[in-house]
């Protein structure tokens, strides 16, 4: 049974390990990284099952100290919001809703925080038609796009208001 | 003739004694309540490509990042981007800059990357994320 469980630097040497296996589609980062993030996330947690990790997910609230184009341009357009900064899926749980899992906790994290928004990025060049479809199917909707890399790369900009959740 | 000069000179020199003394201490009094706003944490940061040049079949490009804002730095990744005659993107590598140690304001640190497209006709650099 998957569980949800709190991250610890003690977990960075798998939690690398995962998210090499998606590069380039993520970032490489290293473990001095990987504490900045443990540090200054809004929610940072993992997925295991059976002590196995199969994901985990890195996100951060307004106000954090990290710059990107993309968390910048939320950060220019919301005054609150939980921005998913990565979400890993081990490549042997994939299609069997761990993102769906993380998602679902996100949510109720972000709520018990007061914020009402959920923010990513889906790659729109090159494609990643099954990301931005598992996203609208989740209830986000675009709201922007980006280009980076000198234009090669362009990003749908995802958000998905959580007003209407909040008891 | 010469009185109107004196007399001049006179009303000028009580001018100035005026401004200075009974203008200006007012101004003076009223400074200590006027007090200056604590310098804010403004980050910013840019990227420079110094060189593109062609190095026996590869392509160098040689940069750096410079902390233009008022606080410390670090972790900062770039991306180098290699490019054809029409500018379109042929390669492009994720260089990690500045680890965790800290670049200061003022400060620059400086990287090169290489592609091994030899068709690479241009270069260039984009910031891809940092901490501050």
């Amino acid at each position: 049974m998957m569980q949800i469980q709190a991250v610890t630097s003690l977990d960075f040497e798998a939690l690398l390990a995962l998210n090499e296996d998606s590069v380039p589609h993520v970032n490489s980062i290293d473990a001095a990284q990987m504490e900045r993030f443990l540090q200054q996330a809004a929610a940072f947690f993992k997925i295991v099952d059976e002590e196995k990790l199969v994901g985990f997910v890195i996100s951060l609230g307004a106000g954090a100290d990290y710059h990107s184009p993309n968390y910048t341009w939320f950060a220019r357009q919301l005054t609150q919001f939980l921005y998913i900064d990565r979400i890993m899926v081990h490549r042997d749980y994939r299609r069997l809703g761990v993102a769906s899992l993380i998602y679902q906790e996100l949510q109720k994290r972000a709520l018990a925080k007061g914020l009402t928004k959920l923010c990513c990025e889906v790659n729109l060049m090159p494609p990643n038609p099954d990301s931005l479809a598992l996203h609208f199917s989740l209830g986000f909707i675009q709201v922007g796009a980006q280009h980076t890399n000198g234009g090669e790369k362009e990003v749908a900009l995802l958000v998905k208001s959580l007003e209407g959740l909040i008891e | 003739m010469n009185i109107a000069i004196l007399l001049a000179l006179m009303a000028l020199v009580g001018y100035i004694a005026f401004e200075r003394y009974f203008k200006a201490q007012p101004a003076q009094e009223s400074s200590p309540a006027t007090v200056a706003p604590a310098s804010t944490k403004q980050p910013a940061l840019r990227a420079r490509m110094s060189s593109c040049e062609r190095v026996y079949n590869r392509t160098q490009l040689r940069g750096y990042v410079e902390n233009t804002g008022n606080t410390d730095i670090s972790f900062v990744t770039v991306t180098a981007l290699w490019k054809d005659l029409n500018g379109r993107v042929i390669e492009s590598a994720v260089v990690y800059v500045v680890k965790d140690q800290v670049l200061a304001p003022g400060e620059r640190r400086e990287f090169e990357a290489s592609a091994e497209k030899d068709r690479a006709a241009r270069c260039n650099v984009e910031l891809l994320d940092w901490w501050a």
